[in-house]
């Protein structure tokens, strides 16, 4: 099995808290070269009760707001696992691993999504395989 | 369990996986899972794959049943024009 790019780590040590990485996700696209605005939803079901959480990251202009619900309109919406996204999140577990273990599902725009997730937040550069190209 | 509806915009099949997306709105694609690796029994996949070409060539609905965080199809239905 291939090994895909993690993300760089957007957990912090001593905080365990969901939050902060999608703030960490908000400042790091804030800095990249997307070329529109983007609003990303993540949709986070608790292992637990099955619920979902959306935090919404909205970025344009070289800032990043983010709120903890949905939003109207999102451009990628990436649907996981409290537990999956934190390993994510962690640089523990790749977004594409993730996916093709049916951890993760990801719908919207499919080319914003593999920039921000394989390149701008990626822990380094990646060979992106051939079925996600 | 989870039911997403569209069109098949694409479908991406090779020995070792099997992808299609699926249009649900103008600007909305998401990406599901026939097979990867050689984790499922090809069965399903024999009969899914044809019904699934035949929604492509000519832009049937189709209705996928997933997990709710789970791209893997566990069924499909495909409705008639």
């Amino acid at each position: 099995m291939d090994e895909y790019v993690m993300l760089q780590r957007l957990t912090e040590p001593r905080r365990s808290e969901l939050a902060t990485t999608f703030h960490r996700v908000g400042e790091i696209l804030a800095k990249a070269a997307l070329r529109k605005p983007a609003q990303l939803h993540f949709s986070i079901v608790d292992n637990e009760s099955g619920e979902p959480l959306v935090w919404s990251v909205a970025v344009a202009k070289g800032t990043s707001k983010v709120v903890q619900k949905r939003t109207e309109r999102a451009d990628v919406e990436i649907i996981t696992t409290r537990d999956t996204w934190w390993q994510i999140a962690d640089g523990r577990l790749s977004p594409l691993d993730a996916f093709v273990k049916g951890l993760l599902r990801v719908r919207g725009d499919l080319n914003l999504a593999k920039r921000v997730f394989l390149v701008e937040l990626a822990a380094g550069p990646c060979e992106i395989p051939s079925w996600a190209r | 369990m989870a039911l997403s509806e569209g069109t098949v915009s694409c479908m991406l099949l090779a020995d070792d996986f099997g992808f299609i997306s699926i249009r649900t709105a103008p600007d909305r694609l998401e990406p599901f899972i026939l097979w990867y690796g050689s984790t499922r029994s090809p069965g399903p996949m024999a009969l899914w794959i044809p019904e699934l070409s035949i929604a492509l060539a000519r832009g049937l609905n189709v209705a996928i049943v997933h997990g709710d965080a789970s791209a893997y199809i566990d069924s499909i239905r495909i409705d008639a024009p």
